[in-house]
C-alpha cells in the first residue's frame, strides 16, 4: 500500500504488505473486494434477520463475548489536573489544584477527582501514553483508531471494527455513540474504510434533559405498529430499483442494510425500553449524577445490557487553553461522579468481567500553565484509564518526569491502546480487511499493553 | 533468430528517455545503449524489453543474460544493474532469445572517479530510502535516540551537524569508517531501536561508508539540485503476474543526469492491482488501473499500470457522439470494459434535472417530455435546463440553475455567517447567485473574487478574504497562508497544506512554493468601525503595500511566485493579487481549467476523473488523462462557460448510460461503463420530499417557501439537513459534504415526524388529490397513483404497480391513509433517494 505515513512501531520498520497478500491469496483487483463486501454484508444481514426471528428482551452477553464502553473527553483532558498531578513541581507546573491520597498507597490524584481517588483500586491508569500528535481532529482520528492520519485512507474506529466483525447481537445497533463530541475533521470515530454500514448509531441529545428521547425511534403520531408493518410491505413492493441485479452498487446495498436495521429497532419493544432511562430507579440515576455525562454513562450501561456491543460516551469542552482551572471545576465533577459509578455498577451487575471500560482523550496538556491560566496541547504525555474485561485493577502504569512532560521510562502509543482494546474484545490483531480498491488492510500494528492484559 | 553483434561507439552523453514512445513505454531492445557513470557510487539500471504477441510487451530485465566484457571497468549483476570499478570505457553484452538483436552490447564510460561523496546527493537519499528520516523515526519532532534529522532530508544543512559533528563526533569515525555509529546502528551490529535498516556491504552501507571515509564533507551551496525525475516505463499494460523493472533518471539544475533507480523510493497506489519493491520491481497482482509513485529528493513521478479486465472487448455497439464518448471508449478498449445500455427517457429526465438543477421535474414537464416524439428531445431538454436555447422564454430554469450552483460554490467558498458575519454571508451569496444568473464566465468570476476589495456588505466577493473567529467579532482579514491554501485548493485543486511546515512529502511543492503563493495576499488590510455602513459593523477591504513574508526555516523573504513558475514581476503593480488572478485564469494555466472540469464532471458522473475530486497532483493520476485534458481544453475554448461545459457532459452517451451495472462491469466505478448512483444531497432530498408531498419546509429567519437549496449557509437549523450530510463549511474540502447513508438518516426519513407531517398536510399533494377526485372510485385512485409516481420517480407507474398500489389503498384505513402509505413508500424507495 501507499505507506506514506507508516506507523511508528517501536522499531520504525516499514512493513511490506506482501505477507498479507500471500495470506489473502490470489487477489483479482476490484472483483475480490466486492465479493468480500457482499460476503461481509450477507453475514451482517443474516445476523440481523436471525435476531429479528428471536426477539428477546434484554439479552445477557453470551459467554465469551465482550462489550466496551469508551468514554471520550474531546479537547484533551489535562493529565496534571486529574490523575497525574505534580504536587512538588514549581507553581506554574503544579497549577491551582491540590492533591489527595487514593485507595492505592503512595498514589495521589488531583483533589478535584475524589471519587476516582476513593475507587482507585477499581481501575488501571496509564500515565505513560504518548499520543503522538498534538492537534484536534487528528488526535480524534489517531486515538480512536490506533493509526496515524493518512490522507489517502481513513482507518476505522474500534466500535466500527467490532460491528463489522461481530454484527448484530439482536435488534440493538452494535455500535452506538452518545453525544456528538468527536471531532470529525479527519473522520475520527467513524467506520473509515470499512464503509458507512459500520458507522456508529449516533444519539446526539442530552439524556439528562427533560425532553430527551431518542429521535425517530418510536413511530410518529398517527402511525401504529400495524401501519408500520403495512408500510414496510408497501416499500418492499414499490422499491424495485435494480432489484434482482446481482452486483449492485454498494451504496444501494448499504441503504438496504439500514432500512432492515431501522425496522428492527422500531418494531421491537425491548429496543424501545433500552433507550428509556425512566425505567431506572431514581436512586441509580442520582448515583450516576443528574448530568449529561452521568446519564450518558447510565444509558451506555443500559444499551450494553440490551445487546449493543460498543458504546462511546462523548463529552466536550476539555480544550482548556484559557481558564483551565475554573473550567475544570465545572468539567470534572460529572466525570468524577459517573465514571467510578459506572465501573462499580457494572461490577455489581456481573457485567464488568465482560465489559471493558476505557477513558481516552485527545492528548495531555502542557506542564507549564500559560499566561491565560490555561494549558495548551501536549502530545508527549497523557492519561488513559482502563477497567473491566480482566484488566488488573489498582494499577498505575508508567511514570512521567517531575514536570509531567514526558515518560521517564517505557511509553505506550495509541496503537498499543488499540491493540489492548482489540485483544480484550477478542478481535485478532492480524485481522485483515480487503478494502474497496482491493488492498488488504491490517487491523493493528501495536502491541497489547502487558500491564493491562492480566 | 538473427544473431548479430553490434558494436557501439561509446558516447560521453547520457542517452535519455527521448527514445521512448509517446505513450511512455520503453522501446524494444535494451535501454540505455550507452551511458556514463560518474564515480564509484553511481549505478546504472538496464532495461530489456521485447514484444509479446500482437501488441504486448514483456520485461526481460531479470531474465536476460549479462556479461561485462571489461570486468576491470564495470561489472553487471543478473538484474541488469551495472557497477563501476575503475575509470575507463567498458561494455556489456546482453543476450536473450526474445530480442530482435541478441546478443547486443551496451557501452558504458566511467568518469570522474575521484569526486567527493555528497551529503545532499548521496547520503540523505540513502537515509530517506532506509526510512531513517521519516516522521515516525529520526525526523520525529524530537528525533529518536538523541538523533534528530530533517523530514525526508529536505534540510541538508540541518542534518549535517547531528550526523557529522554532534555527540562528540561519535556518529562518524573518519579514521575507521566501519566503526561509525551511523553504520553500526542501522546494520544492527549494535542495538538499534529502529531495527536493521540495511545489510553490511549493501549499497546503502557502501554509500555511507564512502562519505565517512572522505572525511564526512558538509553540504555546499553550489551543489546542483534535482530538477526533475524521469521514470521508465511511464506507462505499461500488464497481465496479472507480469513483472516490470523500473528505471529512474534524475535531471539536475545544471543539466546533468544520473541514474537513481537504486536510490529512489517506490510506493504502489493500489496493492490490489500492482506491488513494487525497494529496487523498483513492479508485479501486477490484479485487474484495473493504478500507478507506482516514485520519489527522489523532493521530486515525484509515477509509472502507470494498466491491467485490463479482459483481453479484448467488442465496443461496436457504442457509437460516440462527442469527444467525451471517444475518450471514454478508448479507455474501455484499453481496460477491456463493456458499457451498459442507454438510460430510458424516464431515467434521463430525472437525472438531468437532479444533476443540473438539484430539483425534480414537474409532473407535466415529465409527461410532455415522455410523450414527445421528437428524436432530439434530450438535446432540447438539456438546452432548456441549462438556459442555452437562445430564447429567453424557453430558458425557464435559469433561476433554479443559479440557485443550485450557488449552493455548490457556497460550499467551496465557505459562505458561512460564523466566519464572515450575517451581512457578509448575504452579500457573498447574492453576488454568487447574480454571477450565475448572468452566466459569468468562470475565469472572470474567479478573477473578481481574487481581486475583490471594498465593503464586505456591498462587495460580496470581498468576503473571500474575511475570517472572523467569532460571530460577534468585527471583520478581519484572514492570514495570508490561509487564503493561499484556500485559493490553491478551491481554484487549482491543489492541497498545499503539507508545505506550510515542510516539503510536500509526495509532491514537488516546497515551503518556498507555499510562501511564494501566500506572498500574493500579504497586502490586504481592513478598516472597520461600528459607524460604518447602514447596519454598522461594516468593514472596508483595501490593498496596501505588499509586505514581505518569510520562509519559516531559512528566514529569507519569499517573493510572490505562482506555482512552478518564476517570481512575479511586481514593477508598477499596486495589487499583487491581480498578478496571481491573471496567472490562475490564463488559458495555459496547468491547473485551473482541469480543476473546474474535474469537479463538474465528478458532480455529474458520481466519481471524478481525479479522485479525491480536489486533489490534483502528479502522483494522483487521472483515471482518464486524455478525457481530462480534452474537457479542459474544450472549457477554455468555450470561454470558461459553465453551462456549455455541462451541456458537453450531458449530451454525451456516457452520461446517458443506464446505472444498472452488467456483471462484467459491476466492479468499475471509475471508468464510467455505467452511470454511478448518487444519493441526493441533503438539501436536494429535502426539497424533493417537499415537492413530492406538495409542502414547504419552514427554515428559521427566512420566509416560507425558501427552498433548502436556496439557503445561503448551513446555519439554518435543520436536523434533517445535518443528519443527511450537509457540510458545515468549515474546511475547504469537498469531503465535508457526505452522502453516506447511516441508520440515523434512515430512521429519520422512515420513522421521523418530518415526513409524516408532510404526508398528512391538509394543503399538501394528497389533500389536493383527494379534493380533486370527487368520485373517490378506482379511476380516482389510478389518477392519484399516477401523479404520485410522476412526482417522486419522474415516471408513470406500470400496470402492475398500479394494481399493487390499489391493493394497498384497500388494505389501509381509508383512502387518505392509503395514499399516505404509498407516498411514504415512494419517498423511502431507493428509486427516490438516489439519482440513478
Amino acid at each position: 500500500m501507499l505507506d506514506l505515513f507508516p506507523l511508528p512501531v517501536p522499531n520504525c520498520q516499514r512493513r511490506t504488505r506482501r505477507e498479507f497478500l500471500l495470506r489473502v491469496g490470489t487477489l483479482s483487483g476490484l472483483g475480490l473486494s466486492l465479493d468480500a463486501y457482499l460476503r461481509g454484508r450477507a453475514s451482517y444481514a443474516s445476523a440481523a434477520e436471525q435476531s429479528l426471528a428471536t426477539d428477546q428482551p434484554t439479552q445477557p452477553t453470551p459467554k465469551g463475548e465482550m462489550n466496551c464502553i469508551l468514554v471520550w473527553t474531546r479537547g484533551g483532558t489535562s493529565h496534571h489536573d486529574t490523575l497525574d498531578p505534580k504536587p512538588n513541581a514549581r507553581a506554574e507546573v503544579r497549577g491551582e489544584f491540590g492533591v489527595i491520597p487514593t485507595a492505592l498507597p503512595g498514589v495521589q490524584f488531583s483533589d478535584r477527582v475524589p471519587h476516582f481517588a476513593r475507587h482507585a483500586d477499581k481501575f488501571a491508569v496509564v500515565r505513560n501514553l504518548n499520543s503522538i500528535h498534538g492537534a484536534h481532529g487528528m488526535a480524534d482520528a489517531i486515538m480512536l483508531s490506533g493509526w496515524k492520519v493518512n490522507p489517502a485512507i481513513v482507518y476505522p474506529t474500534y466500535g466500527s471494527v467490532v460491528a463489522r466483525e461481530r454484527g448484530y447481537r439482536n435488534n440493538m445497533p452494535p455500535f452506538v455513540q452518545l453525544g456528538n463530541e468527536v471531532d470529525r475533521l479527519f473522520a475520527g470515530g467513524t467506520s473509515g474504510y470499512l464503509g458507512v454500514a459500520y458507522n456508529p448509531f449516533e444519539i446526539p441529545g442530552d439524556p439528562n434533559g427533560e425532553e430527551f428521547r431518542v429521535r425517530d425511534l418510536s413511530p410518529p403520531g398517527g402511525v401504529n405498529l400495524a401501519r408500520v408493518n403495512l408500510r414496510r410491505e408497501a416499500l418492499t413492493a414499490i422499491d424495485t430499483l435494480q432489484r434482482g441485479i446481482e452486483r449492485r452498487p454498494p451504496a444501494l446495498n448499504a441503504i438496504d442494510e439500514h432500512y432492515r436495521s431501522a425496522f428492527n429497532m422500531i418494531t421491537s419493544p425491548a429496543t424501545q425500553r433500552a433507550f428509556n432511562l425512566e425505567e431506572e430507579h431514581a436512586g441509580v440515576r442520582d448515583e450516576y449524577g443528574r448530568t449529561n455525562f452521568g446519564q450518558s454513562c447510565l444509558l451506555a450501561r443500559r444499551l450494553i445490557e440490551a445487546g449493543s456491543r460498543f458504546v462511546t460516551v462523548s463529552n466536550g469542552g476539555w480544550d482548556t487553553h484559557e481558564r483551565n482551572f475554573s473550567r475544570l471545576e465545572n468539567l470534572l465533577p460529572p466525570v468524577d461522579q459517573a465514571f467510578p459509578t459506572l465501573i462499580r455498577d457494572l461490577e455489581g451487575r456481573g457485567l464488568l468481567q465482560n465489559t471493558l471500560v476505557v477513558w481516552l482523550t485527545d492528548f495531555g496538556r502542557t506542564p507549564v500553565v500559560n499566561p491565560a491560566s490555561g494549558r495548551d496541547h501536549w502530545a508527549r504525555a497523557g492519561i488513559a484509564v482502563f477497567a473491566g474485561a480482566q484488566t488488573p485493577p489498582g494499577n498505575i502504569i508508567g511514570e512521567t518526569d517531575a514536570e509531567g512532560g514526558e515518560s521517564t521510562g517505557k511509553e505506550y502509543y495509541p496503537h498499543d491502546i488499540a491493540a489492548t482494546i482489540y485483544s480484550k474484545l477478542g478481535v485478532p490483531l492480524e485481522t485483515t480487511h480487503v478494502i474497496g480498491d482491493g488492498r488488504p488492510m491490517r487491523l493493528c500494528e501495536g502491541h497489547p499493553i502487558p500491564e493491562l492484559m492480566g | 533468430m538473427i544473431r548479430a553483434i553490434v558494436f557501439l561507439i561509446a558516447s560521453a552523453s547520457f542517452v535519455e528517455l527521448s527514445a521512448e514512445s509517446p505513450e511512455g513505454e520503453t522501446p524494444f531492445g535494451v535501454t540505455p545503449r550507452d551511458a556514463t557513470l560518474k564515480g564509484p557510487l553511481d549505478r546504472l539500471q538496464l532495461l530489456v524489453t521485447a514484444p509479446l504477441g500482437d501488441s504486448g510487451r514483456q520485461d526481460l530485465t531479470h531474465e536476460a543474460i549479462y556479461e561485462s566484457l571489461t570486468p576491470s571497468v564495470i561489472r553487471v549483476d543478473r538484474f541488469g544493474r551495472v557497477k563501476p570499478f575503475a575509470p575507463g570505457r567498458g561494455s556489456i553484452r546482453v543476450e536473450h532469445p526474445a530480442l530482435a538483436q541478441s546478443p547486443l552490447e551496451v557501452s558504458v564510460e566511467v568518469i570522474a572517479y575521484d569526486t567527493q561523496p555528497s551529503l545532499r546527493e548521496d547520503v540523505l537519499p540513502i537515509l530517506s530510502k532506509a526510512g531513517c528520516n521519516q516522521g515516525a523515526c529520526h525526523a520525529a519532532q524530537f528525533g529518536k535516540g538523541g538523533l534528530k534529522l530533517s523530514l525526508f532530508g529536505f534540510a541538508p544543512e540541518q542534518d549535517y551537524p547531528p550526523l557529522a559533528r554532534d555527540f562528540y563526533q561519535r556518529r562518524v569515525d573518519t579514521g575507521h569508517p566501519e566503526s561509525s555509529l551511523i553504520l553500526r546502528k542501522p546494520t544492527q551490529q549494535i542495538s538499534h531501536e529502529g531495527g536493521k535498516r540495511f545489510e553490511v556491504d549493501s549499497y546503502e552501507y557502501e554509500v555511507l561508508k564512502a562519505w565517512i571515509a572522505a572525511g564526512a564533507p558538509p553540504p555546499t551551496a553550489q551543489e546542483p539540485e534535482v530538477a526533475q525525475i524521469f521514470v521508465s516505463p511511464r506507462a505499461r499494460t500488464y497481465s496479472p503476474g507480469e513483472n516490470q523493472q523500473l528505471r529512474v533518471v534524475a535531471r539536475y539544475s545544471d543539466g546533468s543526469k544520473r541514474d537513481v533507480t537504486l536510490r529512489a523510493r517506490y510506493d504502489t497506489l493500489s496493492e490490489g492491482v500492482a506491488t513494487v519493491d525497494s529496487t523498483g520491481l513492479v508485479v501486477a497482482t490484479g485487474h484495473g488501473q493504478t500507478a507506482i509513485m516514485v520519489r527522489y529528493q523532493g521530486e515525484a513521478e509515477i509509472s502507470e499500470v494498466l491491467s485490463p479486465y479482459a483481453d479484448s472487448v467488442d465496443l461496436t455497439s457504442f457509437t460516440p457522439r462527442n469527444f467525451v464518448d471517444e475518450h471514454v471508449k478508448t479507455r474501455w478498449q484499453h481496460l477491456g470494459l463493456k458499457p451498459t445500455g442507454p438510460s430510458t427517457d424516464e431515467e434521463f429526465i430525472r437525472r438531468a434535472f437532479l444533476d443540473a438543477l438539484g430539483t425534480l421535474p414537474r409532473t407535466e414537464t415529465v409527461e410532455r417530455f415522455l410523450d414527445s416524439p421528437d428524436p432530439n428531445k434530450r438535446d432540447t431538454l438539456i438546452d432548456e435546463i441549462l438556459g442555452l436555447t437562445g430564447d429567453p422564454r424557453r430558458d425557464r430554469h435559469v433561476e433554479e440553475w443559479s440557485t443550485y450552483w450557488t449552493l455548490k460554490w457556497g460550499d467551496l467558498l465557505r459562505v458561512n455567517r460564523k466566519t464572515i458575519s450575517d451581512a457578509g454571508m448575504w452579500a457573498f451569496h447574492h453576488w454568487i447567485r447574480q454571477s450565475l444568473r448572468e452566466n459569468k464566465s468562470v475565469d472572470r468570476f474567479v478573477k473578481e473574487i481574487l481581486t475583490a476589495r471594498g465593503s464586505i456588505l456591498n462587495d460580496g466577493p470581498a468576503n473571500y478574504f474575511v475570517y472572523t473567529k467569532r460571530p460577534t467579532d468585527k471583520a478581519e482579514v484572514a492570514p495570508a497562508p490561509d487564503i493561499a491554501e484556500t485559493t490553491a485548493q478551491v481554484f487549482l485543486g491543489i492541497r498545499m497544506q503539507c508545505a506550510r511546515c515542510h516539503h510536500h512529502p509526495f509532491e514537488t511543492y516546497s515551503q518556498t512554493d507555499y510562501y511564494g503563493l501566500a506572498a500574493f495576499f500579504t497586502g490586504i488590510t481592513s478598516k472597520q468601525s461600528d459607524a460604518f455602513g447602514e447596519l454598522g459593523f461594516d468593514a472596508i477591504l483595501s490593498v496596501g503595500n505588499h509586505s514581505p513574508i518569510k520562509h519559516p526555516r531559512t528566514g529569507a523573504v519569499v517573493p510572490p511566485t505562482p506555482l512552478l513558475a518564476e517570481p512575479a514581476n511586481l514593477y508598477g503593480i499596486a495589487d499583487t493579487r491581480e498578478l496571481l488572478a491573471d496567472w490562475i485564469t490564463a488559458p495555459d494555466n496547468p491547473f485551473f481549467a482541469r480543476n473546474i472540469v474535474n469537479r463538474i464532471w465528478g458532480y455529474f458522473m458520481g466519481t471524478a476523473i481525479v479522485e479525491p475530486i480536489d486533489d490534483l497532483r502528479a502522483t494522483n493520476p487521472p483515471s482518464n488523462p486524455d478525457l481530462l485534458t480534452a474537457l479542459a481544453a474544450n472549457f477554455v475554448a468555450d470561454g470558461y462557460d459553465l453551462r456549455k461545459l455541462m451541456r458537453t457532459i450531458m449530451r454525451s452517451r456516457v452520461y446517458q448510460l443506464s446505472s444498472a451495472p452488467r456483471p462484467e462491469n459491476a466492479h468499475d466505478s471509475r471508468f464510467y461503463a455505467h452511470q454511478n448512483v448518487k444519493r441526493l444531497p441533503a438539501e436536494v432530498l429535502l426539497d424533493a420530499i417537499d415537492f413530492a408531498c406538495g409542502t414547504h419546509e419552514k427554515f428559521p429567519d427566512v420566509p416560507l417557501g425558501i427552498r433548502a437549496i436556496e439557503l445561503p449557509d448551513s446555519n439554518f437549523e435543520s436536523y434533517f439537513l445535518d443528519t443527511l450530510g450537509r457540510p458545515k463549511r468549515k474546511v475547504n474540502c469537498e469531503c465535508e459534504r457526505t452522502a453516506e447513508p447511516n441508520l440515523a438518516q434512515v430512521l429519520h426519513i422512515a420513522n421521523g415526524d418530518l415526513l409524516q407531517r408532510k404526508l398528512t398536510d391538509k394543503n399538501g399533494r394528497i389533500g389536493k388529490l383527494l379534493a380533486r377526485a370527487t368520485d373517490g372510485g378506482a379511476a380516482g385512485d389510478t389518477a392519484a397513483i399516477h401523479e404520485l409516481y410522476l412526482a417522486t420517480f419522474s415516471r408513470r407507474p406500470t400496470d402492475a404497480e398500479v394494481t399493487t398500489c390499489q391493493d394497498l389503498i384497500r388494505r389501509s384505513k381509508g383512502r387518505r391513509e392509503g395514499l399516505e402509505n404509498i407516498l411514504w413508500a415512494l419517498c423511502n424507495s431507493r428509486e427516490f433517494l438516489f439519482n440513478h
